[in-house]
């Protein structure tokens, strides 16, 4: 058996193969280190040179970097790369004013429930949503209402409900994936139902309490929206107008990838 | 048998021009570690999963499992001192105020060593809450106005601060933003706001009666879900609620008791970014 033992020492320069095999004299890949134990040792993420991410007790997970470069990093701030999940906080995402149009910009935070209606559904508001890359992503919210059985869309609220009469509200949002209009399909699917129900005579609160839910779902790369709606049930002999958003609101997306 | 120990200062494949040690070239090109992959190594979750892939003290790569990743920091049956305490340490007495943001912070933990929890490193913690409350007019008599109320409840964080030394309330995630566009006022007197936190996971519902002596005015929990990103520190959970109603002419302040059932749930996980 012919033994060949190579010492080849370099220094300050560089070498370019096409492939490379260690430990396998046919790579399968690029470089290709085979073995079953076998791994890649890179002393820049090791606990002494990336101390900060690091601690040398706990593993500490590798990311690539836009530049395919193997990195170590928090995440967090302008500089620090996306971790594997992120977090997007969209705080007091819809506009406060719940007497549109008169006041801000922005339509659709006041549905409106007239006589004559039982069940009315109104879109509260519309947030563009970016995905880079196929996600599951998860969604908590929460809204606040303010409740009166006057035009909320026309003024400040004058009057209560109709006491003693209980009425509902729903919230929950859609998705419009590449933010062309909701069809058919998207129409049909609900995430994030949240309901409660609403009864006072004079005298009682007309707001703002808080609904929350929450929601799982899978999206494509794209630019979506992530679509907001209210409903407000009541008797169709009575006539109920609902604010959403009048306050701080919370809007929380995890993205995993 | 072919053994070459090869040591060059920066290797490129695929290309003349390493930029990196190692310099992998080309628009598909991959690295590939037969020591990381599923049948040499238990971590690897198999074809058609991707692993996570983590450095270990020396430098070398490895794969982790969902302990490096996921942390229950907290899971409590029944966080706060029940009962409707309206005087001494454990004071969970709420007053009715006419709206606006006229939280209270209450409560007390009914276990308090064992509701501190200590961050090592940047998370994004997530909060879930169902808190017990009860709502009277006195020991005796209930809300009969039919009047609705917002029984609305949050929690907010406080932090060890060793300047002080002691806990303070945070107002900030660890990015610097006001934790959902806060600062809250949590606790307030007739001259105005005494102190301000950071408001997660709010909830409220109403509650409405009109019989003095009956209707339901116990058992009710408020539930809530959240997300705020932390950084490394030494932290507790604290409760504030508020009972709002448009009039009190007539009917008298109500007041609520927070934590007053006997089942305060509190998870509080950590998701680490590394």
């Amino acid at each position: 058996m012919k033994q060949l033992i190579r010492y080849i020492v370099l220094l300050a320069s560089s070498i370019a193969l096409g492939q490379v095999g260690i430990g396998t004299t046919s790579p399968q890949k690029e470089l290709h280190i085979a073995g079953t134990t076998s791994t890649v040792r890179i002393e820049k993420l090791n606990s002494v040179n990336s101390a900060t991410f690091n601690d040398g007790v706990k593993i500490a997970p590798v990311f690539v970097d836009g530049n395919g470069d193997l990195t170590l990093d928090s995440g967090f701030g302008t500089g620090g790369v996306e971790p594997l999940n992120f977090l997007l906080d969209i705080p007091d995402f819809i506009p406060d004013d719940p007497y549109n149009p008169l006041g801000f910009n922005g339509s659709g935070t006041v549905v409106n429930n007239p006589i004559g209606v039982s069940t009315a559904e109104g879109q509260i508001i519309s947030i563009p949503l970016t995905i880079p890359q196929a996600a599951l992503i998860e969604v908590k919210y929460g809204v606040t209402v303010l409740i009166a059985g006057t035009d909320m869309q026309a003024g400040p609220p004058t009057a209560y409900t109709v006491g003693g009469e209980t009425s509902t509200i729903f919230t929950y949002f859609r998705i419009d994936l590449n933010s062309d209009g909701l069809s058919a399909g998207e129409m049909a699917k609900k995430y994030g139902q949240k309901a409660q129900m609403y009864s006072t005579y004079p005298g009682g609160t007309i707001g703002y309490p808080y609904m929350n839910s929450q929601g799982y779902l899978s999206l494509p790369p794209g630019n979506h929206s992530i679509v907001f709606y209210g409903v407000v049930n009541d008797s169709a002999a009575s006539f109920t107008s609902v604010g959403f958003g009048g306050t701080k609101d919370y809007l929380k997306i995890r993205v995993y990838n | 048998m072919l053994s070459t120990i090869c040591a060059f200062a920066q290797v490129g494949i695929n290309t003349t021009t390493p930029v990196q040690e190692v310099h992998v070239a080309g628009a598909t090109e991959s690295v590939r570690i037969e020591g990381l992959n599923t049948t040499n190594n238990v971590d690897n979750l198999g074809v058609g999963s991707s692993t996570r892939v983590y450095a270990d003290a020396n430098g070398d790569l490895v794969l982790g499992s969902s302990s490096e990743t996921i942390e229950l920091l907290l899971d409590v049956e029944n966080y706060l001192v029940d009962g409707n305490n309206t005087n001494g340490a454990s004071v969970n007495q709420i007053l009715q105020t006419g709206g606006g943001n006229g939280y209270t912070a209450t409560g007390i933990q009914n276990d308090i060593p064992g509701s501190i929890f200590t961050l090592t490193k940047n998370a994004i913690v997530e909060v879930n809450y169902s808190v017990s409350w009860s709502v009277e007019i006195n020991s005796t008599g209930r809300i009969s106005d039919n009047r609705a109320r917002i029984v609305q409840t949050g929690v907010y964080f406080k932090k060890w601060d060793p300047a002080v030394p002691g806990y303070v309330n945070i107002l900030t995630d660890v990015d610097g933003n006001f934790i959902n566009s806060g600062p809250w006022c949590i606790a307030s007197n007739a001259g105005g706001c005494t102190e301000i936190g950071g408001l997660l996971a709010i909830n409220g519902q109403f509650y409405n009666n009109g019989h003095g002596k009956h209707g339901e005015h116990e058992n009710f929990q408020n539930t809530g879900s959240d997300y705020v990103k932390l950084g490394p520190g030494t932290y507790y959970a604290m409760f504030a609620g508020q009972i709002a109603v448009g009039s009190t002419v007539g009917s008298g302040a109500a007041k609520m008791y927070l934590g007053s059932g006997s089942s305060d749930e509190l998870q509080i996980i950590a998701h680490y970014y590394y």
